[in-house]
């Protein structure tokens, strides 16, 4: 079959989205971005070629004067068939509640593998109701707008043909996520590696705050790590771009341990600072391998008051002295009993083994009051940076022994979920369809 | 990185940005594929009514069917898109609650950016319109529930919004995210607003004169930018800051220029040849934006041509794609059908994958023993 040209309009090779801008003089330039991986471009390169296999296209090549019309697809569907025709389905790695995850593979090269996040339908006909879930509409509307080294890549989007699920295909990351590595008794790491960790972690959610867009649910579980050693921020479920002043946000986001003093106590305003303060927590985690403000919730209740005296008791009370307008916040509850701000001395005994700069660069980053708090971008311009030990190169970063699936588990998780929540059951996967 | 960087990395300038030829080219074959397949499921449609008659005479009127049919033109197309986007308008303040109106933007942006690839001929906007705005009211963080957003709407029913709903993702190509100049024109005012001392146009007059002049110049280019010039290609071919300045130099033509003087006058002499082009650039985009006001000042003549656009429509819409939720519900049975089929389809296409893997592997022939038998 001879490749189509761009002049004949010929119905395999439409008008189809991926296609599209291919070979308009815009191309050129999108080339020469840093947008996507060179695997992409394989990627959609073979979108554009039809495969001569496929029995929709043959169909559809035919004049469509025959006595009984084949299915006549919408431009739409056939680009939908085409998308998925370029992937096969390798295996299954696992599921969450929100969505199954399986390792696909390209028709074109077999050994470039690919995580594929098949949204799961809900049981609640209510959910139903509304159409394409909410959630997933965030996720593939900003995995969409980012492209960095330490974002999850996002290549495609297309419904199965047997049970019309969205099917979002990403970067396939085998190395599990941050939150196993830290749990991993048997994986030493040192300060070197967790300035390489931070710095990664950091430097995506600066792409994404200079892109305007909050995260929303940072914890471990959302970091996965790569082959490489690179961290990749992932899960863009609950993300959402920077509201204009006087548009209201929810405050119910964010897993409860990594969630900020401000949106506890129910602020319907803020900014980058809730994603920072996240990133302190993950900080002080990896340093003592372990959660730094954990209240343990029980699965009838939300936590938000417990974490909040949790937090009073690790950092001190939070005062209209030390963050002014604190108690003009719409939940804000008196914390007893009254204790003064943590100082640096409390850093030190308790972060022992993170050094000066670095348990400097962890106060900035958990200051209650979210305007004094460092902004991403001040974390990147913290001298810690520049001070011995540099951090580990990525290739030589301590990673775990065995990983398989547990990709599974960080995209499959549902939003803001706490795994520990539901300790030992949201993590039991059932491994026995791996080959 | 600049921020021009980081616009170039954003889905609206990657998909949906074209120059004007690209954008008609674009319209064009849009409109050449659409009326290809209206024509030939016209004549399906005619044939199986024949057939089913029995009637072997009338298949010579079958010839001629298929060339019968007018189609509309890549304009006539424009203006139905037009009075969808209008209809998506008007809808702002039929809900308890008005929608914001970056909520409205969007959707009718998500409308502009599905018929580029799509006709309404093939699917009419009134079906589109629907979800465009359901769905940009999920995509915007300004969700409603899908019973009390069709409360207020005559004739509209949940399945009605939700049936195209992934139809029209398609057709956006799963790029969800519109910027908008509406909310650059905000950090454009600020700006203006802390250089108004320095503006040539405002000489020696007191601050508060300035602040009202600012303000309203602010609020009738906000008014500009979120009606007439969603009417517009404005978004397929400028960039948010562009439009903004655009909008505010249809709105007060000193200011804006004036402002811009100041911030070239900062500058380096040597990027002249920029100022110059930005100039024409907002220029060209102002020209779109009054070009929509006067013909917008036309209600009587546009009503009239709609009228004849409907009618001439009427005949040419897809017979095989009126019906949307049809259309889902039977993709939805078809899938459960080839359900089985493909399971079996997927065992089959493994086996050969082994064998031929298996085959490849024998590069140098069968092992030595099997020969030797």
């Amino acid at each position: 079959m001879a490749p189509t040209t761009s002049s004949a309009p010929s119905p395999l090779k439409p008008l189809s989205p991926s296609n599209q801008n291919i070979q308009s003089a815009k191309s050129p330039i999108g080339r020469s971005l840093p947008l996507r991986k060179p695997s992409l471009k394989t990627a959609t390169d073979t979108s554009s070629k039809p495969d001569p296999t496929s029995h929709q296209d043959t169909s559809m090549s035919r004049p469509p004067k025959k006595r009984k019309p084949p299915p006549d697809y919408d431009m739409a569907e056939l680009l939908n068939r085409q998308i998925e025709a370029k992937y096969n389905k390798d295996k299954y790695l696992g599921s969450g509640t929100y969505a199954d995850v399986w390792r696909y593979s390209l028709v074109s090269h077999p050994s470039q593998f690919f995580a594929v996040k098949k949204f799961k339908f809900t049981d609640d006909p209510k959910q139903r109701e509304m159409g394409i879930n909410v959630d997933t509409l965030r996720e593939v509307k900003y995995l969409q707008e980012l492209s960095h080294e330490n974002i999850v890549g996002m290549y495609d989007i297309f419904s199965d043909a047997k049970d019309s699920r969205i099917h979002m295909v990403i970067e396939y990351i085998s190395g599990g996520d941050l939150e196993m590595l830290i749990k991993d008794s048997s994986c030493a790491y040192g300060l070197a590696d967790i300035k390489a960790w931070m710095g990664m972690m950091l430097r995506g959610l600066y792409f994404c705050h200079s892109n305007f867009v909050l995260h929303r649910d940072l914890k471990p579980g959302n970091v996965l790590v790569g082959e490489d050693g690179t961290l990749k921020l992932a899960d863009f479920g609950l993300a959402r771009s920077f509201a204009s002043p006087e548009q209201n946000m929810t405050f119910m986001v964010i897993t409860l341990w990594y969630r900020p003093p401000e949106l506890l106590f129910g602020a319907r305003h803020y900014s980058g600072g809730v994603d920072v303060w996240s990133m302190a927590m993950i900080l002080a985690e990896l340093v003592n391998r372990r959660p730094f403000i954990a209240f343990p919730v029980e699965p009838s209740q939300t936590g938000e008051i417990g974490q909040l005296d949790y937090m009073n008791r690790a950092l001190g009370t939070p005062l209209e002295e030390n963050w002014p307008g604190v108690t003009k916040l719409p939940l804000y509850v008196e914390q007893v009993p009254k204790i003064p701000l943590k100082d640096k001395r409390f850093f030190e005994q308790v972060f022992r083994t993170l050094d000066e700069p670095g348990r400097d660069l962890l106060r900035a980053m958990c200051i209650y009051d979210p305007r004094k708090r460092l902004t991403a971008r001040g974390c990147l311009e913290h001298e810690w940076w520049s001070l011995d030990p540099r951090p580990t190169d990525k290739t030589r970063l301590p990673k775990r022994s065995k990983e398989e699936g547990n990709m599974a588990m960080a995209l499959g998780r549902a939003q803001g979920e706490l795994d520990d929540k539901f300790k030992g059951v949201a993590k039991k996967l059932d491994f026995g369809g791996m080959k | 990185m600049i921020e021009d960087d980081t616009y170039r990395m954003s889905s609206q300038y990657r998909l949906w940005s074209y120059s004007p030829e690209q954008l008609h080219n674009q319209r064009v074959n849009t409109n050449h594929l659409a009326s290809e397949k209206v024509r030939a499921a016209v004549s399906r449609a005619r044939l199986s009514s024949v057939t089913g008659n029995g009637n072997g005479e009338q298949q010579q009127h079958k010839g001629s069917a298929v060339t019968d049919i007018e189609t509309l033109t890549v304009d006539e197309e424009l203006q139905i898109v037009r009075w969808g986007c209008q209809k998506i308008l008007d809808m702002k303040n039929v809900f308890d609650h008005p929608l914001p109106s970056h909520v409205i933007s969007t959707a009718i942006q998500y409308l502009r950016r599905f018929y580029l690839t799509n006709s309404p001929m093939t699917y009419h906007p009134k079906q589109i319109m629907v979800t465009a705005l359901y769905l940009a009211t999920k995509t915007e963080h300004h969700y409603t529930d899908i019973n009390q957003y069709c409360a207020p709407l005559t004739n509209v029913t949940p399945e009605d919004v939700r049936a195209p709903e992934f139809l029209l993702m398609q057709g956006l190509r799963f790029s969800l995210d519109v910027r908008h100049p509406a909310r650059s024109l905000e950090g454009g005012v600020s700006e203006i607003k802390l250089h108004a001392s320095a503006l040539s146009c405002f000489n020696g007059e007191d601050r508060a004169a300035v602040d009202k002049r600012i303000t309203k110049a602010a609020e009738t280019a906000r008014r500009l930018l979120t009606t007439q010039v969603q009417m517009t290609d404005a978004y397929f071919l400028y960039t948010p800051p562009q439009i903004y300045l655009a909008a505010l130099l249809v709105t007060d033509k000193t200011l804006t220029t004036s402002y811009i003087d100041h911030l070239f006058s900062r500058l380096d002499t040597a990027i002249g040849p920029i100022k110059q082009k930005l100039l024409e650039t907002i220029n060209g985009c102002a020209d779109l934006i009054r070009a929509e006001q006067s013909s917008e000042a036309d209600g009587e003549g546009t009503k009239k041509e709609l009228a004849r656009i409907g009618r001439k429509l009427k005949k040419c819409q897809d017979p095989e794609k009126t019906d949307i939720k049809a259309l889902a519900r039977a993709k939805a049975t078809e899938k459960r059908e080839t359900d089985a089929q493909d399971e079996e389809k997927v065992r089959k296409k493994r086996r050969l994958e082994r064998e031929r893997a298996e085959r490849d592997g024998e590069v140098f022939g069968p092992e030595l023993k099997d020969v030797g038998k």
